[in-house]
């Protein structure tokens, strides 16, 4: 109900279909294409800064314009922190490395790499201008040379460079006072201008890019800081448990370690005993830190537990060692597979079999030769290959059934009496071998048209049978050179007959031109518009002869491309130059086999699965008691499986192995060996000291609970004639502690003070605009169509009958890949090595735009010779009446270099093609 | 909200389209006579053969039936050109609501099809540029495919009235609106020869405009119908008002233009005259013949720039009414047939034969009617030299008493 069929298209030519039409449109050959120079162009939206000499007789000046009122509302002038500024100055970026005092007339700007501060060639001006400035595109045009010349009368000011970074310095005063006071109505430049005998000329990044212009400020500014500071000072450690010797500690109250105390025997020996009930480990002696008494009231102490640790001696810290118990009924259980004296599975153990030696330490071993039998050809020069194809036969040896014969395809065919190859299979006996031959009958059935008498199995490669390959190198060979060919003939000096492909030609036999008889390259006679019966307007379909521009088949002068020649074969595996998968070579490297990485054949391989060595499995030999009472093992002879019992039993030749457990690592080597860490408690952890009251007390040590130990102050003494409070550490442990290490610890007193820190800071605000100071070159109007930024020339360019045509396919449609807009360019153009950018605009009374999709641009290089343009959209546009079509505009903008000069060939003509339907 | 979503499934039903090669012409192929009943009688548009004689397509026909009636009609379309794929239609081409106002004045309004087309046509022969005045050097085969979908649909209001026994009129106003979207794509292939010189297409890309014409306008039918005795004649007068056309163009390279604005003028369109004649009180005869004049719109907005056909036709049907003598489900059986000739443009010609039957039923309250038309035409087109068609046409309309004050016993 809801849907329509679907149904196939019906095939028809409808009356009032598309038809489709091809115009191309050069420029007028009046003026109404030229060049011409923006008289009112200033260089300020250029991405560069120009200071030096433009050409021989023109100097360019760099002029950066600032309003201190932008720099109000920056943080430089609004930030109370700040307590005064230290250094002020106004930084310039250059393309390249700025020529100091070190640079001399045989540097180039390119690579000018020297250190030096000293601006020797540029000369930098802080200068006072008017508000006129402000708007400098203007203001240049007013310029007059006393103007400038009042400018170049400021005082130079000392400015230094740094690689490609210019500084110029700025009197802070003038900020501290003026600038960010707000106090100043003036607007400042810094003009940049260069020495008289300075013969180059240097690229600076003006605002309009991103390294712009910038004011480098540097100041001091608050800033506050958190200070913490111990309640106490460490008197004294001492210790009944352990000699004074035994432990050390630490009471330097700038490192965070202080009120560590650590102990240890060097001998990994037992330090404390362990014990069913507390005992007093040390005591520290502390008093109250003088300077802070009146801020404090009291001390609230701690075990850093971050630093505690404490360790006993433990043989088996991972508790794999054999261990063994006997039940009530005199039963053993033994656990644990370290030490067992048995293989377990997961322990390590060396695959080297049962001789218990690697390869390389078995006697005989060699293997000198790292190319020897590693199964690729190392090199064709040292090991031997023949390229035989996948027969591995040459021709002479193959049977024509795609293999081998001992003695050659011919004699055998003579012997047999054979007429031809003319055959299916013949049979021939090679003494007690029957020898078996292939001929055209086969070969027929087999589809193999490679086939043939010289080579029987048809392998041999070939992708140029008739050898007519155009040679790039040689320039010689027809078949793919891109020109359609022929044979020039002509008469010799003996008045024969003679063709360019004989050996006694001379080209003056030939007229250079082909003739009716010469041989030539195939050619479809159907004009230079290439369909057969189309209207040639040049009646060149069907003349017989070729005409440039007709099809030809670039085969050379035999007429077949390689894949027609007889004998062609790209799959051909003999002579291709490849080790093809079944030819064989000598894997010797390079000395003849010499090689032997299994002396005693142990090794397990795919040949030899009853190898020991490097299987990947723990091997042992099975022996026991044959019929004649006498030992036997697996490795004899007479062995059989039934008489051992399938286990290794101590005596049987084995793979060593390390019985040091599925860990496989020997107790010693075991984390923690001797010291392993014992779990400790530390109770609630927190002791206060009340400074205003204070008085002894004393704690009760925490509960060892489920732990291996526990830690704390038992005991604070107070003494009161030296204001002193002695800490008793007691401890408890239920295993002999071998090692400590533990941190008195506190919170600490804090408070905040002020302070000041240098900053500098990259600022941008002020900047309100710069340019190169130059005059314009005089422009003469002439025929060459050009293009230039720095000096404000563009082009005009007016199609001929373009209006008309827009106007008259108001409902064509244009094609995107067919409609083109092509620009010639001239040799002569002056481009830079960073290219150009062309815009091609539209242009009305009083607006333009760009045409072309982002980036809106084509780039033109020195190299470029043409341009070609997809131009349909563009045209598309002026058809649907989007753009009023008054002419395009040719133009370069200043993100490169300025004066790049592009020109357009006067000898080709700009051409716009159209294709459309309708 | 049941309402508003029978009007949405209505308008998306009647947005699609079926469409001959006449079709191909114009704003696509024009729409009227709709009723299976009256189709039956040889394409007849103002009878129809059933008890009251009322026709969905004959405006003055809808007072003759006191009943408020729903009627819808689907049609199945084929049509077979000479070396083309078989084309097939299936629509929903029909709905109306018709309500009495009062004694002998009906009031009625739904949704009807003025013209459609739905055809893809893929040209079978390449235009060429030479490599000569190629731009790529090489020479370029083209080849074109265009697609059209849509057509303009109506929104009608429609009064009926009898002025006496004799005389009656009909007056139909249509509110015209809808879209056609056009596409023509052209498909660019360069060429090169194989050795025996058989010529190689390969794909290069390919170029596009589609086209959205917005239609709007108004279109109004007068009818007046006068019968006496066993005589009945009908004429008619099509006029199409004033036509807007607003086209939305977007090019394949995604350049968007602003919209354009065609209008055009007000141009009587069609004019026919009918005559029936009663056999007897079961059977009948019927004559008509119409004319419609050619509409020229913009050649931006018609279908290949070409303008509609004129066409005249004669129609020629008869009928047959079997009454159930007895009182039951079913009341009466209608049986028709006919015949017609067409002239498109003076030239081509347009032949077929149709029949169809009916069923009235629940004392003739409501029916079931099909029709079959099978036919030949010349093709507009040179490449067919005609095509053959068949055409079925299914319609339900169930009618009731409303509104009617019942006296109380």
């Amino acid at each position: 109900m809801l849907t329509s069929c679907e149904n196939e298209p019906i095939s028809l030519n409808p009356e009032g279909g598309n038809t489709f039409s091809f115009k191309t449109f050069t420029i007028g050959e009046e003026n109404s294409s030229f060049s011409y120079q923006h008289t009112s162009f200033t260089a300020v939206e250029s991405n560069r800064l120009y200071v030096g000499k433009i050409d021989p007789n023109k100097i360019s000046h760099a002029l950066i314009i600032i309003n201190p009122d932008s720099l109000l509302n920056n943080d430089m002038c609004s930030d109370t922190n700040i307590v005064e500024f230290t250094s002020v100055s106004f930084e310039m970026i250059a393309k390249n490395n700025i020529p100091n005092s070190h640079f001399t007339e045989i540097d180039s700007l390119n690579d000018f790499d020297r250190n030096g501060s000293e601006s020797t060639f540029i000369n930098s001006r802080w200068v006072v201008l008017d508000d006129s400035w402000l708007t400098p595109d203007v203001k240049m045009h007013s310029l007059s040379d006393s103007d400038f010349d009042s400018l170049l009368g400021e005082t130079q000011i000392d400015a230094t460079i740094d690689g490609k970074t210019m500084h110029i310095p700025i009197q802070i005063q003038d900020v501290n006072n003026n600038w960010c006071t707000g106090s100043t109505d003036k607007v400042y430049g810094v003009l940049l201008s260069p020495n008289e005998d300075f013969d180059y000329l240097v690229e600076f990044y003006s605002s309009e890019y991103y390294s712009t212009p910038h004011f480098e400020f540097t100041y001091d500014k608050k800033s506050t800081e958190v200070i913490n500071e111990n309640r106490y000072e460490i008197i004294e450690v001492s210790s009944d448990a352990l000699d004074v010797l035994e432990f050390d500690s630490n009471f330097s109250d700038t490192l965070d370690a202080w009120g560590t105390i650590l102990s240890y025997d060097v001998n990994d020996g037992i330090i404390i005993n362990s014990s069913s009930t507390p005992q007093e480990l040390f005591s520290i002696t502390i008093t109250p830190n003088e300077s802070l008494l009146d801020s404090i009231s009291e001390i609230q102490l701690y075990i850093n537990p971050l630093n505690t640790i404490f360790s006993y001696d433990d043989n088996d810290p991972t508790g794999d060692n054999e261990f063994c118990e006997t039940d009530s009924l005199g039963v053993e259980t033994c656990v644990g597979t370290e030490g067992n004296g048995t293989f377990d599975e997961g322990e390590y153990f060396y695959d080297v079999g049962i001789d218990n030696l690697s390869s390389e330490e078995e006697n005989g071993y060699d293997n000198a030769d790292p190319n020897e039998a590693n199964g690729i050809l190392d090199d064709s020069e040292l090991e031997s290959w023949f390229d035989l194809g996948n027969d591995n036969a040459p021709d002479s040896l193959e049977n024509g059934c795609g293999g081998k014969l001992e003695i050659t395809y011919s004699s055998i065919i003579e012997t047999l009496e054979l007429d031809s190859v003319n055959f299916n299979i013949e049979e021939y006996i090679v003494g007690d071998d029957t020898t078996t031959i292939c001929g055209q009958l086969y070969w027929g059935d087999e589809g193999c048209n490679n086939c043939s008498f010289s080579d029987p199995n048809g392998d041999d490669y070939n992708i140029d049978p008739n050898g007519d390959d155009y040679d790039e190198e040689t320039e010689t060979g027809f078949e793919g050179n891109g020109v359609w060919d022929f044979l020039d003939c002509g008469i010799d000096s003996n008045n024969e007959e003679i063709c360019a492909d004989e050996d006694a030609w001379v080209d003056t036999f030939g007229n250079g031109v082909w003739d009716v008889g010469e041989l030539f390259e195939p050619f479809l006679d159907y004009g230079i518009d290439q369909l057969a019966g189309y209207f040639d307007a040049d009646s060149s379909e069907g003349n017989g002869k070729y005409d440039e521009g007709e099809y030809y088949y670039d085969t050379g002068i035999d007429g077949l491309y390689n894949s027609n020649e007889i004998d062609y074969n790209p799959t051909g595996t003999e002579n291709n130059d490849e080790l093809d998968s079944a030819e064989d070579f000598n894997d010797c490297g390079v000395d003849s086999c010499t090689n032997d990485i299994d002396p005693t054949g142990d090794d397990y391989s795919p040949i030899n699965l009853e190898g020991f060595e490097g299987n990947g499995e723990w091997d042992f030999l099975d022996c026991g008691i044959d019929s004649n009472n006498e030992e036997i093992c697996a490795n004899e002879e007479a062995w059989a499986d039934n008489l051992g019992n399938g286990v290794w039993d101590v005596g049987e030749p084995h793979e060593k192995w390390d019985d040091y457990g599925t860990d496989q690592t020997e107790n010693s080597e075991e984390t923690n060996f001797g010291n392993n860490s014992l779990d400790y408690t530390l109770g609630s952890n927190l002791y206060s000291l009340d400074l205003d009251n204070p008085d002894s007390i004393t704690y009760s040590l925490p509960d060892i609970s489920e732990n291996d130990m526990t830690l704390g102050i038992t005991q604070i003494n107070y003494n009161e004639n030296e204001s002193t409070h002695e800490l008793v550490f007691s401890i408890q442990s239920n295993e002999n502690i071998t090692g400590m290490q533990f941190q008195l610890s506190h919170i600490q007193y804090s408070y905040t003070i002020g302070d000041t820190i240098e900053i500098t800071q990259s600022v941008t605000d002020g900047v309100v605009e710069d340019v190169s100071l130059y005059t314009l070159d005089d422009f003469t109007e002439d025929d060459t169509l050009r293009i230039q930024y720095g000096h404000g020339i563009e082009t005009h360019l007016t199609f001929d009958s373009l209006a008309q045509f827009i106007d008259e396919h108001k409902h064509s449609i244009i094609s995107d890949d067919f409609t083109k807009l092509i620009l010639y360019i001239d040799s002569t153009s002056v481009i830079s090595e960073e290219s150009t950018l062309l815009y091609i605009n539209r242009e009305t009374e009083d607006d333009e735009g760009y045409l072309l999709n982002y980036p809106y641009f084509k780039t033109v290089s020195s190299t470029t010779d043409s341009i070609i343009i997809d131009f349909g959209e563009a045209i598309q546009r002026y058809i649907t009446g989007e753009y009023d079509y008054e002419g395009f505009t040719l133009k370069s903008d200043g993100q490169t270099f300025n004066f790049s000069q592009v020109k357009l060939d006067p000898s080709k003509k700009p051409k716009l093609e159209i294709f459309y339907s309708e | 909200m049941r309402s508003r979503l029978l009007l949405l499934f209505l308008i998306i039903s009647l947005s699609f389209s079926q469409s001959s090669s006449i079709a191909l012409r114009g704003l696509g192929e024009p729409k009227s006579t709709i009723d299976p009943a009256s189709i039956a009688l040889g394409g007849s548009q103002y009878f129809s053969g059933n008890s009251k004689q009322t026709s969905i397509s004959s405006p003055s026909s809808f007072w003759r039936s006191a009943l408020t009636r729903i009627s819808m009609l689907n049609t199945y379309d084929e049509i077979e050109f000479d070396k083309s794929p078989l084309q097939k239609q299936h629509n929903f081409t029909y709905f109306g609501f018709a309500v009495p106002v009062g004694i002998k004045k009906v009031f009625s309004f739904g949704l009807i099809p003025a013209t459609r087309i739905n055809m893809t046509i893929s040209e079978d022969e390449y235009a060429y540029l030479g490599a000569d005045v190629s731009p790529e050097g090489y020479p370029i085969a083209i080849q074109s495919d265009y697609s059209f979908e849509g057509g303009i649909s109506q929104f009608f209001t429609l009064f009926s009235f009898s002025l006496d026994k004799n005389l009656s009129f009909g007056l139909r106003w249509n509110f015209m609106f809808g879209t056609m979207t056009n596409v023509e794509t052209s498909n660019y292939y360069s060429i090169d020869y194989e050795q025996d010189s058989t010529m190689n297409y390969n794909f290069i890309n390919s170029d596009g405009l589609t086209t959205v014409n917005e239609f709007t306008g108004q279109n109004l039918l007068f009818e007046i119908r006068y019968a006496r005795g066993r005589h009945e004649f009908v004429n008619s007068i099509d006029i199409v008002s004033p036509l807007k056309v607003t086209t939305h163009p977007y090019y394949s390279n995604s350049v968007v233009t602003d919209e354009r604005v065609f209008n055009h003028k007000m141009n009587l369109q069609a004019i026919g005259v009918g005559y029936n004649f009663d056999i007897n009180p079961n059977s009948g005869l019927i004559l008509e013949y119409h004319t419609k004049n050619p509409v020229s719109f913009h050649e931006d907005v018609q279908i290949f720039n070409q303008p509609t056909l004129s066409e005249i036709s004669i129609n020629l049907g008869m009928f047959y009414r079997a009454l159930n003598p007895r009182l039951g489900f079913w009341s009466q059986v209608n049986i028709r047939g006919g015949t017609y000739y067409k002239q498109y443009d003076e030239q081509f010609n347009d032949y077929g034969l149709t029949m169809g039957v009916g069923l009235e039923f629940l004392q003739n309250m409501n029916s079931v009617d099909i029709s079959i038309v099978v036919g030949s035409r010349d093709s507009i087109f040179p490449e067919y030299k005609n095509e053959n068609y068949m055409n079925i046409t299914l319609g339900l309309t169930t009618g009731e008493k409303w509104f009617v004050k019942r006296r109380r016993k």
